[in-house]
């Protein structure tokens, strides 16, 4: 393998390459590097003797699938104007593909369910280059879009290579969506100190903590020694009969010394812990908060929901008993084992085996135990799953005569849940007494090792009954501090998922220049725009228009074609690829993000409303709003006589995001949400996309007073809620196609033209109906 | 049973691949499209039957039976529909280990070695009687059809973690 760094430009063009699931032949190569690509010597001479050498080539990438299907390696090469593709034939690397290309050819890669293949479009037709697996699919779509580019407009702009393969830039290992850390390389130390660091306020608390577990331990380590001197010195040579009473008297002091340290001890520890993990809950939520939305799009709600619930609840648990029990375990057996050397290291010896024995078995067969009792518990959660749905949806069931069916079902998930919980407890009560042997079987050792001391004289039959209490002792902090350390390493990862949130960087966030615009015209510009979720498939291209303060504007198009993105851009919710969007002439990213945001109001077809009043719900935006303001916003919106119709009137409760409203409801309450923020810039997404005619009519007529002196937006499917638009923009696959009026748009019988017959067909065949 | 649904018949059809690599279909008297592709109706239950042929995204029939059509012709239909479904099988497990949040399956597949990581003990996985489906980490789907037909080993090393 050679190190491939010779070329200016080739560094970059060489780090595209091998990653994902791998054969064991590759491995070696993809361990060492997932992203930089070693060429073999035998392709490298390949691209000596066809190419025109190592410096002419513009990428080099591995594949780590053949033609056929079957996993193995093939190499992409481009150079110049050449497209090549390196395997082995017979033992020996050729050049399979090397076809040169034109201006309008294109290459693609056309994904499966599992792999995905990469075709070169030529004139003359299609030619298939290679196959790759969809660990490589993000890799070659980048990669095309940068080869198209070379081959279309001979630029080469390597930097506009988005390196965001999911995959671990220390080890190698592919991370899974939305992850930036490796779990296995992170810095544990690094980590913990971290999650120590939220300990930091509550110092005192601590140093109390770890007072207590010392002298909670000191005092526990104390009665069994009272009771070696209660047989040595009184109850064998039946002396000092009047220490009876002192001795038993100290040794239930202990105990109750010992009771109210716990105590105190569970009650500090709990504070410190639950305090803690407030401050980390709170923080991770102050992220989420502040983070933009593409952070959204790259995580599922249900995984970012997890962090926040479960995620929390493991660092908790780390917090208020790892932590606590892992140090009093510590100080409890190193305490009892220096005792016990103390006492008699030779026996100490003996009776460490058993220790040992029980450690090693508790870490080989916990884990296993884990896994029955997870199963356990996922079969129980599906069979409550179940029982939801069958239940909920009762009338369904009902109407379709499914009665049985369901209860087919419900038993084969019952059994399921009945074996698993069998399972596990059967594999419990095969285990326990084996560990409960382990610490028993000390006991016998203490007796026959310590009693043949006794008899030699050199302990007394007082150490050998403390040594038995102390060995007792001993087995439950080595079983804590065992188990702990088998949860670490899931706390840790834990603990990575939620650090990866609070350490995240808010995509969009002001610019150091930012500049204060406290008040607003409204003028909206896009200047060739170009915007993609995915930097592969922009869904804008180019774009450029203008909209001037206090005009209305609808845009028009196909799902998809590309509308609700204008929306985003404008609201700044994302940053566009390429080009500027202005508001009254200067670049959103320049903008105080607060402010721009105080100027836009947006209405949605998905109405959000969340939990509380329907005063709360309007005020939403402005807390600050008084009960007169409430009550205009929700004139204008054409909410007010429906909130009085309800027996609890404005202070009706809102459950489950309006789940106790109807959609017109909602939706008016969302206009008034909008209506009492006065903004300067109005979105209407889709407003009367999902109500009846009469309410339609009803929210039109909201809509129509609020749109007035404010710069709207309005996208509708129904092209007659559009009407009083002053302009349309007809939105056709990520680009602006056509512009201007109704009437003119009609004239012109273009795609908005077509557009509108279909609707008047469509509400013909309605209205025939 | 259907006014909207067209199915297409072996006789009907004449599927031939284009000077251009496309594959073009003409359906007598009625239109030719260039580029069709084929999706499968039910992928999982039966692999064999209803396959839908669209053309620029919009379905211009069903097939019923691939095995109507005579040799030839279903090679060509599958080799489209093996380039878009093409799923390893899982033959056999040498090791499947926990590694923090992922599981590191160590496999041997009808399309040879493959060592690849499952999210969580169960995240990727999908079980339907004895059928298991794996997706790993990085969107690849991997198929265990009989899970029953494995070796005694693989199956143990299975059930370690299911």
């Amino acid at each position: 393998m050679k190190s491939r760094s010779s070329g200016n430009k080739m560094d970059k063009s060489f780090r595209l390459g091998k990653r994902g699931g791998t054969s064991p032949k590759a491995e070696d190569n993809a361990n060492k590097s997932f992203l930089k690509i070693d060429l073999p010597d035998s392709v490298v001479a390949l691209v000596e003797k066809d190419l025109g050498g190592v410096e002419k080539l513009k990428i080099a990438m591995a594949s780590d699938m053949l033609p056929g299907g079957d996993f193995g390696e093939q190499w992409l090469l481009v150079a110049d104007e050449r497209i090549a593709v390196a395997g082995h034939v017979d033992g020996h690397v050729e050049l399979i593909h090397s076809l040169e290309f034109g201006e309008k050819d294109k290459l693609l890669v056309k994904p499966g369910i599992s792999t995905a293949v990469v075709d070169l479009q030529q004139e003359s037709g299609r030619h298939r280059i290679l196959r790759i697996s969809n660990a490589l699919q993000k890799d070659y779509s980048e990669a095309t879009r940068l080869i198209n580019d070379w081959i279309k407009k001979k630029e080469w702009n390597p930097e506009i290579f988005d390196a965001r393969r999911h995959a671990c830039s220390n080890c190698g290992r592919p991370l899974s969506k939305g992850m930036k850390i490796c779990p296995l390389c992170v810095d544990k130390r690094k980590m913990i100190r971290k999650v120590l660091s939220f300990l930091a306020p509550y110092r005192l608390l601590v140093m109390q903590l770890f007072l207590l577990m010392i002298v909670t331990t000191l005092v526990g380590l104390v009665n069994p020694y009272i009771g070696k001197i209660l047989i040595d010195d009184v109850i064998r040579p039946l002396k000092n009969m009047h220490w009876l009473p002192f001795l038993a008297g100290a040794m239930i002091l202990i105990y109750a010394a010992q009771t109210g340290l716990q105590m105190f001890n569970a009650m500090v520890s709990s504070k410190l812990g639950t305090h803690a993990i407030y401050d980390i809950r709170a923080t991770m939520f102050n992220r989420l908060q502040e983070l933009s939305l593409s952070f959204y799009s790259k995580h599922e709600a249900g995984g970012l929901i997890t962090r926040v619930n479960q995620d929390t609840g493991q660092l908790q648990k780390l917090l208020v008993d790892f932590i606590p029990y892992g140090i009093s375990s510590i100080f409890m057996t190193v305490g009892i084992l220096v005792i016990l050397f103390y006492m008699s290291a030779f026996l100490t010896l003996f009776v460490l085996v058993p220790v040992v024995v029980s450690v090693i078995f508790i870490y080989r067969v916990f884990p296993r135990f884990r896994i029955y009792w997870q199963r356990y518990f996922e079969k129980r959660s599906r069979l409550a799953s179940f029982v939801n749905d069958v239940i909920t949806g009762i009338r369904v069931v009902k109407a379709f005569a499914q009665e049985d069916a369901e209860l087919t079902r419900f038993n084969e998930q019952n059994k399921e849940y009945r074996d698993s919980a069998y399972e596990a407890e059967i594999k419990w009560a095969k285990t326990m007494p084996v560990i409960q042997m382990l610490t028993m079987v000390g006991t016998p050792i203490v007796w026959f090792v310590g009693g043949r001391l006794i008899f030699k004289g050199e302990i007394t039959l007082g150490t050998v009954i403390a040594y038995t209490g102390y060995l007792t002792m001993l087995f439950r902090p080595v079983f804590i501090l065992t188990r702990l350390a088998q949860d670490i390493p899931n706390t840790l990862a834990a603990a990575g998922r939620v650090f990866e949130i609070i350490d995240a960087e808010p995509e969009i966030a002001d610019a150091s220049d930012a500049i204060a615009m406290p008040e607003m015209e409204g003028n909206i510009e896009f200047r060739n725009v170009t915007f993609g979720y995915d930097m592969n498939k922009p869904v804008l291209e180019d774009v450029s228009f203008k909209i001037d303060a206090n005009e209305m504007v609808g845009l028009v198009g196909h799902s998809g074609a590309g509308k609700s993105t204008i929306i985003n851009l404008v609201c700044r919710l994302f940053d566009v690829d390429e080009g500027e969007v202005l508001v009254d002439g200067v670049d959103v990213r320049k903008i105080r993000y607060e402010d721009l945001r105080k100027h836009i109001g947006i209405v949605m077809q998905e109405t959000f409303l969340l939990n509380g009043t329907i005063a709360e719900n309007i005020a939403y935006a402005r807390p600050e709003a008084t009960v007169e303001k409430i009550i205009d916003a929700a004139k204008v919106a054409n909410a007010h006589e429906f909130i009085i119709s309800k027996p609890d009137g404005y202070d009706t409760e809102v459950k489950q995001g309006g789940a106790n409203l109807s959609v017109g409801e909602k939706q008016r309450i969302s206009i008034a949400r909008a209506v009492i923020c006065d903004p300067t810039i109005l979105i209407l997404d889709e407003a009367t996309g999902s109500v009846d005619l009469k309410t339609e009519k009803e929210i039109q007529d909201a809509l129509a007073r609020l749109i007035k002196e404010r710069t709207t937006i309005a996208i509708a499917h129904r092209l007659t809620t559009l009407k009083k638009a002053d302009r349309l923009f007809v939105v056709d696959k990520g680009e602006l196609k056509e512009m201007g009026t109704h009437e003119e748009l009609v004239k012109k019988k273009g795609i908005y033209s077509k557009l509108v017959k279909l609707q008047t067909d469509l509400s013909q065949i309605r209205g025939v109906a | 049973m259907s006014e909207t649904t067209r199915f297409l018949s072996a006789s009907e059809c004449d599927f031939r691949e284009s000077e251009s690599g496309h594959l073009r279909l003409t359906v007598q008297k009625e239109f030719s499209c260039l580029d069709v592709v084929f999706r499968r109706l039910f992928p999982l239950k039966d692999p064999g039957h209803f396959v839908s042929v669209g053309d620029g995204g919009k379905e211009v029939g069903i097939i019923r039976d691939l095995t109507e059509f005579d040799r030839d012709t279903q090679a060509l239909i599958r080799l489209e529909l093996d380039f878009y479904y093409a799923v390893p099988e899982i033959t056999d497990i040498k090791k499947i280990k926990g590694e923090y949040d992922y599981f590191h399956w160590d496999t041997v597949t009808d399309r040879g070695p493959r060592s690849f990581y499952v999210k969580g003990r169960t995240e990727g996985l999908k079980i339907k009687g004895s059928h298991l489906q794996v997706t790993d980490i990085e969107n690849c789907r991997y198929e265990l059809p009989d899970v029953g037909a494995l070796s005694e080993s693989s199956r143990r090393i299975l059930e370690a973690v299911m």
